[in-house]
């Protein structure tokens, strides 16, 4: 059976409260798609504890709020851009998220990921963060278990 | 060499019966035992009593340190082939630390020499009981070098006036310069038969040496001229000048065996002399315990025996302390007699313990024949011996090894020559620790650079091009004296352009509070500049060496950053953390030039963001076959990032959009934690099956939100705000989709603009070059 550990990484950013929005996505990007796995920021107080996941769509969100205030001259864009880059990444932090625990089954996390837009949900193993779940790899796992052994019924694949 | 059955087979050692044991050993490793302690004693039995004369004092008690301390160091030992007993460089000390106490307290030079026996047992047992064997670590191997070879020149000197057969009075002697002085002037009245015998001695036991090396040498050479000096009549009392001393003449060797006395420091304890043998007692422990760790070790690496060391400790220590009830003096592991008996095929500890019998044996039965050894003859094998420890090749090795070292052995050297003996070992640990303490008084300051292809690549300190960020690299120790005055060198790597100092301290050790005073100067030097710091690499000993001393908040916690697995990571992290304080730095200054942002907000377009390669999809498909797509797009796109299906109408228009977060929702629709909780696969795949089948439109959301081929960046980043997905849509101006670019695309883009706003920024020295952070892979 298939538990949340298993689907779980521990590759991922972490990053302290006080940093800016400019910084997370210095630390985000990378010019390969090969290496753009788990674009997923874990930001973490003085004290090391987890305080939530950004994602970059997080970060895309705020840029894009600031732009819509900032009407259509480019010297606005410009200082609403750099608005949004000075903007703590704590404050991005999606707040929606649902925590997984290690020992989660496939239904659960299916479940879990179903109740928010979140790309990632955190792991704990009791009060420790342990790492970060892709919903593409709950997708994946669902696709095994749903699809595997049928793709003769699919019309549309060749053989 | 045959490996010892203790070695061979510890297993039997250790779970066998004792009867069993002793009969393994009888059948087995007696006999080489046996014959290895016969070899030892041969050797020994001279050596003996010619290193009881090093001392000062009569043979028979370099006998007596030949028996028992061998014995108890073997039995309470850890290593098979160590043979404990009087050795040339503790007897030198023993001399220089008793000469002078004998007239001034009034005490029986063996008295005092039992003493100071005790109390260097007593200091190796408490090293060994409190596993302080470490101590010894200390003695460097240019001080060992060094004070030996001191050593054989002193006794070599020393022994010039038994080898020519002249008596210096004893308020003549002292230092050795003088001794030697006083001999020279007095070389008219040497003993020409003394001196015959003494010569005879050195060169045929350097014949010996070099074309019998097997052959007791020693044993022979004095047996044979003790004969010769008796036959002719040389030792014969009466004959004035011309009398040859021998053993006799110190004091008579008689054929007893009752040595055991409890030393006058019990009886009668003279506090004052005790405090003086102190120190003494202390160097003599130290230098024991090197010589004896030496041999064993050294013959120990050949055998593959893992020793214990604060065992062997404890048991020299015994040994000295309950010899001191026995006549005996110092004792110490012996380099030759230990590899004659490894050599001679020992194979457990009881081939000491034999050869410690058989010079018992030799006490009891040829004791009365000893005292016809001409004095000459023992000084002349003293002087060979003496001749050895001045090692050529290791002290051409350890000179050869560089400055540091020359000062060292020659310090030593010169301290062994002119000061007390037990001083000039503590002054060659001085000098090591002092200049162990100048070389690491500078930590290696470095500067890294980022590359666009190989990450970071490291420059000379100070050479690195005129960047806003300075990347410094300390490694090595940073104690009190290598935190003087490192702020103001460090001071040095600043350049006009800089605006932030990237510490990374990933190899720095022993961090103190003086290296803290510094980072905290260091800190207020470059806030007085505007000149911001970030440090990283920091482990977890400088983590709690921070906060203890208040500069994690002076800092403040976003500019630390703490080592990790990854090579670099921290330094990354830091290096992104300075080009943000860099950015915002600049985003203060609103006069300054903007073209730059606002080329790239302009030309950046869709079309350099937008991927051709994307899901497409016509609209009457179900669920499974999505999602089919999809999981085989992620697999070979090799992305954990959401991916988008877009439907398209037969016209090839753009209607719809659906994506995994969807399709997710779609197949747990009604399904609660709790009751997902209870699920099996089988059970769920059976839940999920019938919504598989559905129709995509159903789940499908309208693909109103896209951007055309020439939509500017600011347009894109606006877009994507509104846009409900993670892809967004590039259509033509017929609707038709062209192509897509997610999020990651996004950022891409995103980092452009950084990119222009500090290239521009960075004029006129050469634009930064901010790389991409690299996100550990899967």
């Amino acid at each position: 059976m298939i538990r949340a550990n298993q689907l779980a990484t521990a590759k991922f950013v972490r990053i302290g409260s006080g940093h800016s929005t400019a910084e997370a996505v210095g630390i985000a990007f990378d010019p390969t798609a090969s290496t753009l796995r788990e674009i997923v920021i874990v930001v973490l107080d003085n004290e090391g504890n987890v305080l939530g996941l950004v994602e970059p769509r997080d970060i895309l969100e705020n840029l894009g709020t600031e732009l819509a205030q900032a009407g259509n001259e480019s010297d606005t864009q410009i200082t609403a851009i750099r608005r949004g880059l000075a903007t703590p990444v704590v404050d991005l932090i999606r707040r929606d998220v649902p925590r997984a625990e290690a020992n989660d089954t496939l239904a659960v996390l299916l479940s879990k990921s179903a109740q928010s837009e979140a790309a990632y949900l955190p792991m704990f193993d009791g009060a420790l963060f342990v790492g970060v779940i892709p919903v593409t790899a709950i997708f994946d796992a669902i696709c095994q278990l749903t699809l595997s052994g049928r793709t003769g019924d699919i019309p549309f694949l060749d053989p | 060499m045959t490996q010892s059955t203790e070695a061979a087979d510890p297993e039997r050692a250790t779970s066998a019966s004792p009867l069993r044991r002793v009969s393994n050993y009888i059948r087995e490793d007696l006999r080489p035992d046996a014959i290895a302690g016969l070899t030892v004693a041969v050797m020994g039995v001279p050596q003996g009593m010619a290193y009881a004369l090093i001392a000062g004092l009569p043979p028979i008690y370099g006998l007596y340190t030949s028996i028992i301390p061998t014995i108890i160091a073997a039995v309470f030992g850890s290593s098979r082939h160590l043979v404990t007993g009087p050795t040339n460089a503790m007897c030198m000390i023993i001399l220089s630390l008793t000469a002078s106490l004998q007239n001034r307290y009034g005490v029986n030079l063996i008295e005092i020499v039992l003493a100071l026996t005790f109390l260097t047992g007593l200091f190796q047992l408490v090293f060994g009981i409190f596993k302080l064997g470490g101590i010894v670590k200390y003695v460097s191997n240019s001080v060992i070098v060094g004070f030996t070879a001191g050593a054989g020149i002193l006794i070599a000197a020393n022994q010039i006036k038994s080898l020519i057969g002249v008596s210096i009075p004893e308020s003549q002697g002292g230092h050795f310069l003088v001794t030697i002085w006083a001999t020279l002037t007095r070389f008219h009245q040497a003993n020409p038969y003394a001196f015959l015998l003494g010569a005879l001695t050195i060169l045929l036991l350097i014949a010996f040496r070099r074309y019998a090396p097997k052959v007791p040498g020693s044993l022979i050479v004095l047996v044979a001229l003790s004969f010769v000096a008796g036959l002719a009549g040389w030792s014969e009392p009466g004959r004035g000048d011309s009398h040859v001393k021998i053993v006799r003449d110190i004091q008579e060797i008689t054929p007893s065996f009752d040595i055991f006395s409890v030393p006058q420091m019990f009886l009668r304890p003279n506090l004052d002399l005790i405090r003086e043998l102190i120190g003494g007692a202390l160097a003599l422990a130290i230098l024991g315990l090197v010589e004896s760790t030496s041999i064993s070790r050294a013959i120990a690496s050949a055998t593959g025996q893992r020793l214990d060391f604060n065992r062997e400790f404890a048991a020299q220590g015994i040994a000295k302390m309950v010899s001191s009830f026995c006549h005996c003096f110092v004792s110490s592991g012996s380099f030759t007699r230990s590899a004659a008996n490894h050599q001679a095929g020992a194979r457990t500890r009881a081939a000491a313990v034999f050869s410690a019998v058989y010079t018992a044996i030799v006490l009891v039965a040829f004791g009365p024949f000893a005292n016809y050894i001409p004095l000459s003859c023992l000084a002349g094998i003293i002087m060979v011996t003496a001749v050895t420890m001045i090692q050529k090749d290791r002290l051409s090795m350890t000179w050869k090894s560089g400055r540091n070292s020359q000062i060292v052995v020659g310090g030593t050297l010169a301290a062994t020559l002119l000061m007390p003996l037990e001083t000039a070992v503590f002054v060659g640990v001085l000098l090591s620790i002092v200049i162990l303490l100048r070389v690491t008084s500078k930590p290696d300051l470095t500067q890294l650079v980022q590359h666009s292809e190989y990450g970071f690549e490291e420059v000379p300190f100070n050479r690195a091009a005129p960047e806003p960020v300075a990347i410094i690299n300390l490694e090595g120790d940073l104690h009190f004296a290598a935190a003087e005055d490192l702020d103001y060198e460090l001071l040095q790597a600043l350049k006009p352009e800089t605006r932030v100092v990237v510490l990374r301290m990933k190899r720095l050790r022993a961090v103190g509070s003086s290296a803290m005073a510094m980072l905290d100067h260091f800190h207020a030097l470059l806030n007085a500049r505007g000149i911001h710091l970030v440090v990283c690499g920091i482990e977890e000993e400088m983590s709690k060496v921070l906060t203890g001393s208040g500069l994690r908040k002076l800092i403040g916690e976003q500019n630390i950053f703490y080592a990790d697995n990854r090579i670099f990571q921290s330094t990354e992290l830091a290096l992104a953390r300075a080009m943000g304080i860099v950015e915002m730095q600049r985003s203060t200054n609103e006069t300054e030039s903007r073209d730059s942002l606002r080329e790239t907000l302009v030309l950046t377009t869709a079309a350099d963001l937008m991927q051709k390669r994307c899901l497409r999809f016509g609209e009457g498909h179900q669920v499974r076959e999505a999602m089919w797509l999809i999981s085989q797009f992620q697999k070979r796109m090799n992305t954990a990032h959401p991916q988008s299906v877009f439907l398209q109408s037969r016209e090839g228009k753009l209607t719809a959009e659906l994506d995994t977060p969807a399709i997710l929702k779609h197949l747990a629709k009604g399904l609660t934690t709790t009751d997902a909780a209870g699920l099996s696969e089988d059970a769920l795949a059976r839940s999920i099956e019938p919504r598989l089948f559905d129709d995509i439109r159903k789940i499908a959301r309208p693909a109103d939100i896209t951007v055309k081929f020439d939509s500017p960046l600011s347009e894109v980043l606006w877009r994507a705000s509104q846009n409900r997905f993670r892809s967004m849509p590039v259509s033509d101006a017929h609707g038709r989709l062209c192509g897509a670019f997610d999020e990651v695309a996004m950022l891409r883009g995103l980092t452009k603009l950084l990119h222009a706003d500090q290239a521009k920024h960075s004029a006129p020295a050469a634009p930064i070059k901010v790389n991409p952070i690299q996100v550990p892979l899967t």
